[in-house]
């Protein structure tokens, strides 16, 4: 049981590493690196499309990858289970 | 804007919302019905109530209006709403779905066996609820006043109206069915217009919206953090803190995963959710940049919450104007009654559970559930439409914001560490609720009085959950390794119920809710 629950806990920190990370990186770099928020890419300015646009797709990617790791490290504790 | 349109508009979604309250009626019997829906909706139905539900005022309005006054830092209100759900989705979404239990008082009764923290929680549950309400209720009088000139205690009014008719016959089936129809209306009238403006945008030569004047100059509005100053990083970081870690604690948006069969089920619509807001935030931030061209003079007039509103008419002449003028005003309200019915559900069911069904009314009889939970819902929106009658605005996204620093300052630490460190306490839960609550609770009153205050005294009161947040995680589990005598003795079998897949034949209990 304890070890289910490490493996959800490993997985639900790494999905929110991956967002949160970078997310929180950003307002350093902006402040840092003022450059970089002049950035142009694809006419938005890279703020406006980071934050406006790129980081939706990338939370919905994330939830859905980390949904289905963590139903199949159920699957592998029920089928643990059963087994013994 | 043409009063007839906006009239027919506020008039048809309020028609249409109690329409479909009446129709989930005749499925709503009994209590658990009334609160959950019988846990028997599917799971598309649900990530849409879900969303319709979260998609309030401060989203389809707010943010627009403070994309169009501040620019570029405003981009984080979105994506911190839209965050939050991953947060939720990941660290409580199933285990929460799995305890079995109704409400966060439910959740803290279950796993901490203790009433004093159910009742702590009931409590919390009701002022995040009516912090909320407010801004809704007195976002929908702005809305009326701007579309259809009339005062503005009619829309305050008009919303209560509707949403205590709908509670009150309906329950959460009803409302299950009303919110999913609301986040699809949500969408449309936010997304038809906003194609139409484009094109007129362009046919204009496509100027940069920084060109614009209103609120600030060009290279404040169009980078972040322009000013570099060390306060407004704190407010980035801060909010940062309270949207992401908010979420989770809102009591109306918790109460929706009760709603799916079983933890998987729960986390696909979690998923499902993040889709359906990541498609809807891509368009306010247009409408605020398409209003520092078109209506900058909001700004200095003060009413920059009204850009989605206006933007139709500014931008178009005649019938177009005024029709997509009258979807948007749609919208709107869709935006106030969804949110607000399901605020007005749960802090019903807090105060129904926790006091009416507790009052004794003589003879030893005490009021039904169904009753008790009626009576609840009446009481649940008068305290914050009497406040919204009596007091001038607040801007409708930033109490929204202390909202969420209130919720991410109590509920985010008892979830979080209630459900996966096995060491939570019921002293350590009540000592932390108790910190948080009145650190982030005190901030939001100072706020409220003082709103003028400047430097880091005004920020760390507008912005408070960057120290809320951290000062009640360390209370919460300092006081609970302190009192390691006060574990819940039911606590291994209340962590296999959080966390075991439903297929296994394991001993979890048998806890249940009230």
């Amino acid at each position: 049981m304890r070890s289910l629950l490490r493996t959800q806990l490993r997985l639900a920190l790494t999905a929110l590493a991956l967002v949160v990370g970078p997310l929180a990186a950003l307002p350093l770099i902006f402040v840092l690196v003022p450059r970089v928020a002049t950035v142009s890419v694809l006419g938005l300015p890279l703020p406006w499309l980071l934050l406006g646009v790129v980081v939706h797709p990338v939370l919905v990617f994330v939830g859905w990858a980390y949904a289905r790791r963590a139903a199949q490290a159920e699957q592998q504790f029920a089928d643990l289970v059963l087994r013994s | 804007m043409n009063v007839a349109a906006g009239w027919t508009a506020v008039i048809l979604v309020s028609v249409v919302t109690l329409g479909i309250g009446a129709f989930g009626l005749r499925f709503s019997r009994t209590t658990s019905d009334f609160l959950v829906a019988s846990r028997s909706v599917g799971p598309l139905w649900n990530a849409s109530a879900i969303g319709g539900e979260y998609l309030s005022a401060a989203s389809f309005l707010g943010v627009a209006g403070l994309v169009l006054a501040f620019g570029a830092d405003m981009l984080w209100f979105p994506v911190g709403f839209a965050v939050g759900y991953l947060v939720l989705l990941v660290l409580v979404a199933a285990p929460l779905r799995r305890s079995g239990a109704y409400t966060i008082p439910d959740f803290a009764e279950a796993r901490l066996e203790s009433r004093t923290v159910r009742r702590l929680a009931s409590v919390l549950v009701v002022v995040v609820g009516w912090l909320y309400l407010l801004p809704q209720l007195q976002g929908a009088g702005l809305t009326l006043r701007t579309v259809t000139d009339a005062p503005t205690w009619t829309g305050v009014l008009l919303v209560a109206a509707v949403v205590v008719l709908n509670v009150v016959s309906g329950g959460m089936r009803s409302i299950t069915f009303v919110q999913a129809f609301q986040y699809w209306l949500k969408l449309t009238a936010l997304l038809v217009p906003v194609i139409v403006l484009l094109v007129v945008w362009r046919a204009d030569g496509a100027p940069s919206p920084a060109s614009g004047k209103g609120g600030v100059g060009a290279a404040d509005w169009l980078l972040p953090l322009a000013s570099g100053s060390a306060t407004d990083l704190y407010q980035t970081y801060s909010l940062m803190v309270a949207t992401f870690l908010g979420t989770m604690g809102l009591p109306h948006v918790l109460v929706r995963f009760y709603t799916n069969p079983d933890g998987p089920a729960a986390r696909r619509t979690t998923v499902i959710v993040l889709a359906l807001l990541a498609v809807f935030y891509l368009l306010p931030p247009v409408y605020g940049s398409l209003g520092r061209l078109y209506a900058p003079d909001l700004v200095t007039a003060g009413r920059a919450d009204a850009v989605v509103l206006e933007l139709p008419s500014r931008m178009l002449d005649g019938l177009g104007g005024d029709l997509l003028g009258a979807l948007l005003t749609a919208g709107a309200f869709a935006a106030f009654l969804s949110t607000s019915s399901g605020l007005t559900v749960s802090v019903a069911g807090a105060l129904s559970q926790d006091v009416l069904t507790r009052l004794p009314l003589g003879r030893g009889r005490r009021l039904g559930g169904v009753a008790a939970f009626r009576l609840a819902a009446l009481l649940a929106l008068t305290v914050p439409l009497a406040i919204a009658l009596s007091t001038e605005r607040l801007a409708v996204a930033s109490s929204v914001g202390l909202a969420f620093a209130v919720a991410a300052s109590t509920f985010c630490p008892l979830l979080v560490l209630g459900i996966w460190w096995r060491g939570l306490t019921d002293a350590g839960a009540v000592a932390g609720l108790l910190a948080g609550g009145m650190a982030s609770g005190g901030a939001v009153v100072l706020a409220i009085v003082q709103p003028d205050a400047t430097g880091w005294a005004g920020v760390l009161v507008a912005q408070p959950a960057a120290w809320t947040v951290p000062t009640a995680f360390v209370v919460m589990v300092v006081a609970s390794l302190v009192t390691p005598d006060r574990i819940a003795p039911g606590v291994d079998r209340t962590m296999v119920r959080l966390h075991a897949p439903e297929a296994l034949d394991l001993d979890r209990g048998n806890w249940q809710p009230r």
